[in-house]
């Protein structure tokens, strides 16, 4: 089909020619196998690594509430927000 | 002369044969470029929703928001390549196996679709496995992006993207599978037509988010002890009216990537079912059902600037399913009818139902979307839809409503049960009355501007000092534990 370069022979004799094989070769199913690790992993550490953030923002939090409740009439201030007791 | 003959005749099979080869490569190589480019433009529709659910949200939550948008791309592009394209490729048939006796349109498609085959890597004899795949992929987000706003401001970043994994990658592709595809049971058994997806995507993720919504709960303060709505300000409304506007820019090009064009293998333009239709009959079906919605929006909202806008989407929702067949001036009609069901629709989630969906998504998306594919029904019943040509019907549209309201409503309920169960769907009171901002990622992302005082929109419209209101709130969650207090921000 083409007169230059042997295009032909690289589209009919490499259809597939990937990074650690071809299609279904074991060094394919190798990297897909680690793809999922990554993702399911990555799943896992999402929720991981969101819960230690939330979960220390909330004993701060409730901390500074508790802190609150014992003197009265005085302000804590929270970060961005003062809470001041009745 | 008879050699001679036979020479040029040789020639010119040569030649032909050459011309041939090359012209069905061209034509490979334009389907690539055009899937290609609905996939750069499509992008768009994620930038919007960035910029839109971000501009709804209140300051202090600014970033959490958006970054429920940045990594959806995160977690959807993988669990949509290694199970998600396969659940499309192989689930066709579903349930009922028998009775389908339909050709195979697209041989060895299933194979293709496994993460290690020839179709899903570097494939010098394929030009359009892969673009298609990502088509597909973009599809896919913007699922999990429609659930995304409406859970703004107390959901957990996690949970959402586990949930966006359970839409994207599962249920809207399985749904697509069964009846937004050549071989889907629901197309060749019944008819079922939905050409640009107004079920497939908008309504099934709108039931989905029915039923995460229905164990989130609402944001804190959202309801006085009568439970009437208030209404939260949002912090940039230009940010998400642009949101908006870039969704619609996007919403074009996933029109068009809805068809199928390979000039080669088909005559012309098809629909997903490939069933004809022309890329300018749905570009015009598309900007007359934005034309319609504003104008619907407008009116049943009196004129509300969020509203309008989302008016234009729902208008373009509820004419989706039939946008390959609708005439300009029908489309213009149903959208207009489509926002204004939106609107309403909206409202009586919110006041009636009492379910805070912070951006109207199971109004825009899932009440329009099964109200589109229900229109089909009554606007184009009797239309051939796919390789079966199965007319449509309004049995056939039912039978699909049926089951996708199945499909998204009882996955995304089960899971946000489980994950309410775990302690893992919302964040504390605390941290919700804070803002999230600070405790994902620890500052305030307008350190330049001065924090004024948030205020909330009471249920008669007056404009009132959210810190009591957001503290009684707290209260009540908290069951009266907390001491009487007042917040000043």
């Amino acid at each position: 089909m083409f007169d230059a370069f042997p295009f032909d022979e690289w589209s009919e004799e490499i259809t597939t020619f990937w990074t650690f094989g071809t299609e279904g070769d074991t060094g394919t199913i190798i990297l897909t196998i680690l793809g999922v690790l990554l993702m399911i992993g990555s799943l896992i550490q999402f929720v991981r690594l969101e819960s230690r953030k939330l979960d220390a923002q909330t004993a701060a939090l409730r901390q500074a509430l508790a802190a609150a409740e014992q003197a009265p009439l005085t302000s804590v201030t929270v970060t961005t927000t003062t809470i001041t007791t009745d | 002369m008879v050699s001679t003959i036979f020479v040029v005749a040789q020639t010119v099979q040569e030649r032909v044969t050459a011309l041939e080869e090359s012209n069905t490569l061209d034509s490979q190589i334009l389907t690539e470029q055009f899937y290609f480019w609905t996939v750069v433009l499509m992008w768009l529709i994620h930038v919007g929703f960035m910029a839109y659910e971000a501009g709804a949200a209140r300051r202090k939550n600014i970033m959490s928001t958006a970054m429920k948008n940045i990594l959806t791309i995160a977690v959807v592009t993988p669990t949509f390549y290694y199970f998600g394209w396969y659940i499309y490729g192989c689930m066709e048939e579903g349930w009922p196996k028998d009775g389908h006796n339909s050709p195979d349109a697209f041989p060895g498609f299933c194979g293709l679709t496994a993460p290690w085959s020839e179709g899903m890597g570097p494939n010098l004899q394929d030009h359009v496995s892969l673009v298609f795949f990502l088509a597909f992929l973009l599809f896919s987000w913007t699922t999990a992006s429609i659930m995304s706003g409406a859970l703004i401001e107390r959901v957990r970043l996690s949970a959402f993207l586990l949930l966006a994994v359970m839409l994207g990658s599962v249920v809207w592709i399985l749904d697509a599978a069964w009846g937004w595809s050549s071989g889907g049971w629901l197309t060749t058994r019944f008819g079922f037509h939905d050409a640009i997806a107004s079920g497939v995507v908008h309504g099934v993720a709108g039931a989905f988010t029915l039923g995460v919504l229905l164990n989130l709960g609402p944001r804190i303060g959202k309801y006085d002890i009568a439970g009437r709505a208030r209404t939260f300000r949002p912090h940039n409304t230009h940010m998400t009216l642009m949101g908006l506007m870039l969704i619609f820019t996007g919403f074009y090009a996933f029109y068009a990537a809805c068809l199928v064009i390979q000039s080669t293998a088909f005559p012309g333009w098809l629909n997903i079912y490939l069933s004809p239709t022309t890329l300018g009959t749905i570009a015009m079906v598309i900007t007359f059902g934005f034309a319609g919605g504003f104008t619907g929006g407008w009116f049943a909202s009196k004129g509300d600037p969020f509203w309008t806008l989302s008016g234009g989407l729902a208008g373009v929702i509820a004419v989706s399913a039939g946008a390959d067949v609708y005439h300009p001036s029908l489309a213009y009609l149903l959208a207009f009818s489509g926002a204004m069901l939106a609107v309403w629709a909206g409202n009586y989630i919110e006041q009636k139902l009492r379910i805070d969906d912070a951006v109207g998504a199971v109004a825009v998306h899932g009440v329009c979307g099964f109200y589109g594919v229900f229109l089909v029904g009554i606007f184009a019943g009797g239309y051939p839809t796919g390789i079966n040509n199965i007319e449509s019907s309004m049995g056939g549209q039912l039978m699909g409503m049926m089951t996708f309201l199945a499909l998204g409503f009882l996955p995304g309920y089960a899971m946000s049960w489980v994950l309410k169960r775990m302690n893992l769907l919302r964040v504390s009171p605390e941290v919700e009355l804070e803002g999230l901002d600070l405790a994902e990622f620890q500052r305030d992302f307008y350190p330049e501007f001065e924090r004024v005082p948030e205020v909330i929109v009471g249920p008669d419209g007056e404009e009132l000092e959210a810190a009591p209101i957001l503290l009684e709130g707290y209260r009540a969650v908290t069951n009266g534990s907390r001491p009487a207090a007042r917040v000043e921000s």
